[in-house]
């Protein structure tokens, strides 16, 4: 077959070899003897491709696109003789500049591609960029093509995930990770020995489409050094990975470099969710910088007031107008990219309140959108997980649109387990709705325990360590007056606030730790743990860390060795979620249901069998269930109590007996391990345990 | 880009000096395939390799494929270290057979597993 015959040029524009393009794809994409380009705007009058030199970043031509070159409201070229590799682009838009009226174009910019696959500008994370650049982000072409060596996606079922919530640039930046590319994609691949280790099967990353640390940087008089923007929620190119992260983004090759990961990470068995910002974009309000769609469409882009001011439910200026048709099926085109270019596994959305609101801010009860990715079948097997709350007030969590696709963080999840965990009276009956999956939020929707992400922490707030080491946040560092960050923190410092030298406080911190990561690691749901968590990482008090790239917000990886109690323990947590299938089964139990070895699915208990206390600081529950395996039934108790309680078991059937899988309350080394126990057990002061049914050989 | 090719009994033995591009890329290739197609086997001398791109990278790629796919040895010679970190940090530098000469490549061919 020979190539396509349209492919010649028709004419010159600014002495370049040119044709009008097809339309689809939309960015720039690689053809035979070219590039084709092709960009939207519906309210443009003139739209001009403006082409760079990549090397030197100075000017190469400017293509004014003739009308002919426009179907619809889309313009597209394909410009023949382009290096790929050579050359950098933009687009100068004009049209009306009437804010009130929704419009801010302005032909003095060039603007981003929203569709660019790949971002320059940032190629080097913390490289001093240069301020007097105009046009700072422009795109470029990368080979799309890619050796996946039959690379398939886990598709691990949803209740068997256990997710750990990662920093790319964090997990490998602090110089005791010993990698040859720290902070990288790379240097994820390094460390996957440690995920496989501590037994996680699914990563969940941080923003890792293109964002420009230094956006809102500035010197930092507290710490004397530079406030950054280091989570990257302020998304700069949705089609592209941020280059700052891949150890050849400097080379441009940070498409290979983060497939490269992926397939790394599939070969391992573990899972890759991206945690994807569309609820606002980086040009930020009024005031904010015209660096793509301000410029492209803002009426069509962004949520605005009658008066044409920008509506705000994000916290960050603005609101991407999701539910505009065309900036939904931008959305929608960016997932199905992600899945089918890099082969992510799932999103989790930030803010995605906001992604149910309509043009004028109003929640929807049938959200486009929402509706759209839900039904997509490129993204039939995709894990969903919305943040179902808003920066606006709009407050989801169990209400959230899902189509019977998305799970939801489950921020009732977190506050629960630390209020019971700090001692808060009378709470047993809520942990238990908790440890049931929380049917409370997702039962009557006919949702099961999937829908809840559970988590305690996550990088918004303390991490564990600090959530048993401080009463307040400690975000002086931030130079807010630590006014930033939540108060709501529900956290117990276990007698001294911060850093102690104190045995029995270090030690009931470890407790409480461990406490926490059983609670993750039996409730029903999807669990989640913070990158570091396992081996005790602080962040010093700090709460709302996004602006810190040193050594606190790093993971520092000697911890492992110095913390070898707590990972033990960690792994040995998860280890146990994955040998019990009882405590992932993809259903709220119920008391009423035939379990295995004549308990129901759940049966709950006090210091006596069957007699729960539900207004005590003590839960216990069995959960039960036959497998073709054979039975598979475990008690679970928690005393958030001052007081060891000594209990009754549950009576063991004949040729069975309960033996310890885990006691949060023994000495170390020996809270582990299948050791037949008697039928009155001491469950410690603050402590958890978790006991097996095994027959008696 | 400069290419020179000498021919071995066991294998062409290609000498690259210059920049992988997508810019030459394609000659590279074609120049490669066609020494490939008429030896039992290339070597691929790349010491005097400077830039080395995703084109680049793509190149070797195709080669290998190639090789592979007509039962021909390819084997990298003396691969600089920058460019041994890009084939590493996107995962395809154990594909490859890579040897530190010329010399031990050619050795190599000669043992009966290759």
């Amino acid at each position: 077959m020979s190539e396509r015959i349209d492919l010649y040029p028709t004419g010159e524009i600014a002495g370049w070899k040119v044709r009008p393009g097809r339309v689809f794809p939309y960015g720039a994409s690689l053809v035979p003897g070219g590039i084709h380009f092709s960009m939207f705007s519906g309210a443009a009058t003139s739209c001009s491709l403006v082409l760079f030199d990549k090397a030197t970043r100075s000017l190469i031509a400017e293509l004014p696109l003739p009308d002919s070159f426009r179907i619809g409201d889309v313009w597209s070229v394909v410009v023949f003789g382009l290096n790929p590799e050579t050359f950098e682009y933009g687009y100068r838009l004009d049209g009306p500049n009437d804010p009130p009226a929704g419009h801010r174009f302005d032909k003095t910019k060039i603007l981003l591609d929203p569709w660019a696959r790949a971002v320059s500008g940032r190629d080097i994370w913390g490289a001093p960029p240069d301020w007097a650049d105009p046009f700072p982000y422009r795109g470029f072409v990368v080979p799309e093509d890619f050796d996946w060596l039959g690379d398939r996606s886990p598709e691990i079922a949803s209740e068997d995930l256990v997710i750990y919530e990662m920093h790319v640039r964090g997990f490998t930046r602090h110089s005791s990770s010993g990698v040859k590319h720290p902070g990288t994609y790379a240097g994820v691949v390094e460390k996957i020995p440690h995920l496989l280790d501590l037994g996680v099967n699914c990563v969940e990353l941080l923003p890792i489409f293109e964002f420009d640390e230094f956006e809102l940087s500035r010197q930092n008089p507290v710490t004397g050094g530079m406030n950054m923007n280091y989570w990257g929620y302020s998304t700069v190119g949705f089609f592209a990975p941020k280059a700052g992260y891949a150890a050849t983004g400097s080379a441009g090759m940070q498409v290979d470099e983060l497939k490269a990961m992926v397939r790394a990470l599939h070969a391992a068995g573990i899972e890759v969710v991206l945690d994807v910002v569309f609820n606002h974009t980086c040009e930020g309000d009024h005031r904010g910088p015209s660096i793509s769609f301000r410029g492209l469409d803002n009426k069509t882009y962004y949520m605005l007031a009658p008066d044409g001011s920008y509506l705000n439910f994000s916290g960050c200026g603005n609101s991407l107008n999701c539910n505009n048709p065309v900036v939904r099926q931008m959305v929608v085109d960016c997932l199905r990219f992600w899945v089918s270019e890099f082969h992510i596994d799932g999103f989790r959305f930030d803010a995605a309140a906001i992604l149910g609101r309509d043009p004028w801010g109003g929640p929807m009860v049938n959200p486009p959108l929402l509706e759209s990715v839900a039904a997509d079948p490129v993204l039939k097997k995709c894990k969903l997980i919305a943040e179902a709350w808003d920066a606006g007030g709009l407050y989801l969590l169990g209400s959230f649109p899902n189509y019977g696709r998305f799970a939801e963080w489950n921020g009732k999840f977190r506050d629960d387990v630390r209020d019971f965990l700090r001692g808060e009276p009378d709470r047993a009956g809520i942990l238990a709705t908790r440890l049931s999956g929380s049917p409370d939020l997702y039962e009557s929707s006919g949702r099961g325990p999937q829908a809840s992400i559970n988590f305690v922490t996550c990088h918004d707030g303390f991490t564990l360590r600090d959530l048993v080491s401080y009463n307040s946040k400690h975000n002086e560092a931030n130079d807010e007056g630590n006014r930033d960050g939540i108060d709501d923190n529900r956290s117990w410092n276990c007698g001294e606030e911060g850093q102690t030298s104190d045995g029995e406080i270090s030690a009931l911190r470890l407790r409480q730790s461990k406490n926490v990561l059983l609670s993750l690691m039996v409730a029903r749901g999807i669990p989640m743990i913070l990158m570091g968590d396992e081996m005790g990482r602080t962040q010093g008090g700090n709460n709302n860390a996004y602006c810190h790239d040193v050594e606190f917000n790093w993971l520092d990886w000697s911890l492992i060795d110095r913390e070898s109690e707590l990972f033990r323990f960690a792994r040995q947590a998860i280890a146990i979620r994955h040998a019990h299938p009882v405590l992932r089964l993809p259903r709220h139990p119920s008391g009423n249901a035939s379990g295995a070895l004549g308990f129901p699915e759940v049966s709950w208990h006090g210091r006596q069998p069957f007699q729960p206390e539900w207004d005590s600081r003590f839960v216990a529950a069995v959960f039960a269930a036959e497998f073709p395996a054979g039975p598979d039934v475990v008690f679970y108790a928690w005393n958030s109590g001052w007081n060891g309680e000594v209990i009754s078991l549950p009576p063991a059937p004949q040729g069975f007996r309960w033996t310890v899988e885990a006691n949060t309350g023994c000495p170390p080394t020996e809270d582990l391990g299948a050791v037949p126990c008697a039928a009155n057990f001491l469950i410690g002061p603050r402590s958890s345990v978790l006991l097996s049914l095994m027959k008696i050989e | 880009m400069n290419l020179s090719i000498t021919n071995d009994p066991l294998a062409a033995v290609a000498a690259v000096t210059g920049d992988i591009t997508h810019a030459v890329s394609a000659e590279f290739q074609s120049s490669l395939l066609a020494a490939l197609k008429v030896s039992r086997g290339l070597v691929l001398d790349c010491t005097g390799i400077g830039m080395f791109t995703s084109s680049g990278l793509r190149s070797l790629l195709l080669l290998h494929r190639e090789a592979t796919g007509s039962g021909k040895p390819f084997v990298l010679a003396s691969v600089p270290s920058a460019v041994r970190d890009v084939m590493e940090v996107t995962g395809f530098w154990d594909q490859f057979l890579a040897l530190p000469t010329v010399a031990e490549a050619l050795v190599a061919l000669s043992t009966p597993t290759l």
